[in-house]
């Protein structure tokens, strides 16, 4: 007979049930945990080293989540730093419909948006893998950008993100300074200018850390102000975590859709250099 | 297998209370510190989602999806009353029922021995006898209804306690505590032992 741990004591009150002790011994056999594959392991262990180069928001900041109750100064703002976030995207019908869907499921958690971002940033790497490291730096993806710059580009967006909600969170000031004093078309050809030389690595491990940055941020945010557009002065059917997919996940995809075209196209004798692609993509989208 | 038999459940309950909450509050501190709880919970919490999925690998995917929502909610975890098994669990129960919304309505309960008993190549031959050995067991609880298995599989796999299952369930620590009993007793009148 199987005799059942001591664990299993509280369902065996009755030490005469022999036939009760079997079935609890046998279940303890049956239905013991197996172990988890390794690779588990391995993505948490990534996850936690990518946390812990990303600087969390100071939680202890006495204005950490309690914007609601900021004064009007502080709250005008907020509102002139989201509506200007709101500004460095555009929504696009699918986006849209998206949004929608996700808005019938319930109001966005940090916990879900998290979850959300580790999904499509995975696709994303997917593409990037499926790009390679040897033709990062090849001209004429997009427009006259190669891979590397557009990973730059998208990096640029997520880190105002991540700074824009810093600020917010922290309700200091938010000051429009550098690029982003400038037009979306100017900033952008700056951005892929300054990109072009960089080292691939550089502008790799830098998106790794901003994303992991925004990962950081997003865990701050209380749920509230993830989803009430009054807290940040925004019209009444944007909720500001749509600020947050638009500079992020909904800006990869975009891209990741030109990526995928260039990478469907075969190549052609004498195509590939930069002075034989198009002009850069004029916006932001 | 390396089998968590573990203080859950056992032994002086408040000592292992506080000696998770010095674990969470390392890991709030700093995130390297979250291995500890996830070494103590990841077969469990894969061998649940594997009774919920059906495949190894969603299972494997749906675990890694838990720890990195623990992961971010870490900083927002408060105790209070609910323990850290419990609170997992219910991340883990929230996501399958999400995963299988997106899925299919229900899993095939004839993949629980496959759960239990995976066929790695290395491990071919003693699963299966094991998943053979135990078959009469598992052809009953398949005739359980899906909510008492989910409670036996939190009592037997994830070694939960009544109180902490209730706390996933939803439901007090006596309804519980009944509702494993009911089957149980259900269970012993069918379930034949022959093993010496």
């Amino acid at each position: 007979m199987t005799t059942p741990p001591e664990r299993y004591a509280d369902l065996l009150r009755e030490p005469a049930d022999t036939a009760l002790k079997r079935l609890v011994g046998a279940l303890d056999q049956a239905l013991h945990a197996v172990p988890a594959p390794p690779q588990i392991q391995a993505a948490l262990q990534r996850a936690v080293e990518q946390r812990r180069g990303a600087t969390p928001p100071d939680r202890t900041h006495p204005s950490a989540g309690l914007l609601s109750r900021k004064d009007a100064l502080k709250a005008g703002v907020a509102a002139a730093g989201a509506a200007w976030l709101l500004a460095l995207g555009h929504t696009s019908p699918a986006r849209a419909d998206e949004v929608a869907r996700l808005a019938q499921e319930g109001p966005m958690t940090a916990v879900r948006l998290a979850a959300i971002l580790r999904e499509e940033r995975a696709r994303w790497h997917a593409v990037l893998a499926a790009v390679g490291l040897e033709r990062m730096d090849v001209p004429g993806v997009e427009g006259a950008w190669s891979v590397k710059q557009i990973v730059a580009h998208l990096t640029w967006y997520e880190g105002v993100i991540v700074e824009g909600a810093q600020t917010i969170l922290r309700g200091d000031p938010f000051v429009r300074t550098g690029l982003r004093a400038l037009s979306i078309d100017e900033r952008n050809v700056i951005l892929a200018e300054e990109s072009r030389t960089r080292p691939l690595h550089d502008v790799l491990a830098e998106s790794e850390r901003v994303f992991g940055q925004l990962l950081a941020v997003i865990a701050a945010c209380p749920d509230d102000l993830l989803n009430d557009p009054r807290r940040l002065g925004l019209p009444e059917d944007v909720a500001p975590w749509t600020l947050v997919a638009n500079n992020s996940y909904a800006h990869y995809r975009e891209h990741a859709q030109a990526i995928r075209a260039w990478l469907a196209t075969p190549p052609v004798v004498g195509d590939g250099g930069p002075g034989d692609t198009a002009a850069a993509p004029a916006r932001r989208g | 297998m390396s089998r968590d038999t573990g203080k859950v459940g056992q032994g002086p309950e408040e000592a292992h209370a506080t000696e998770e909450q010095q674990l969470v509050r390392a890991a709030q501190h700093d995130v390297a510190a979250f291995g500890p709880l996830y070494a103590r919970y990841q077969d469990r919490l894969y061998t649940y989602l594997r009774t919920r999925t059906g495949t190894a690998e969603d299972a494997a995917d749906l675990t890694q999806q838990v720890f990195m929502q623990a992961l971010d909610a870490l900083p927002r975890y408060r105790s209070q009353g609910v323990s850290v098994a419990a609170w997992l669990f219910r991340i883990a129960r929230n996501a399958a029922t999400d995963w299988q919304r997106r899925q299919r309505p229900t899993v095939p309960w004839e993949t629980l021995p496959e759960a239990f008993h995976p066929c790695a190549p290395e491990t071919a031959d003693g699963a299966l006898l094991q998943r053979e050995a135990f078959a009469p067991l598992y052809a009953l609880l398949a005739g359980l209804d899906a909510s008492t298995r989910e409670a036996l599989i939190l009592r037997f796999t994830a070694q939960l306690t009544l109180a902490e299952i209730g706390a996933v369930l939803g439901k007090s620590e006596e309804a519980t505590r009944k509702q494993i009993t009911r089957a149980l007793h259900t269970l012993k009148e069918h379930y034949h032992d022959d093993t010496p």
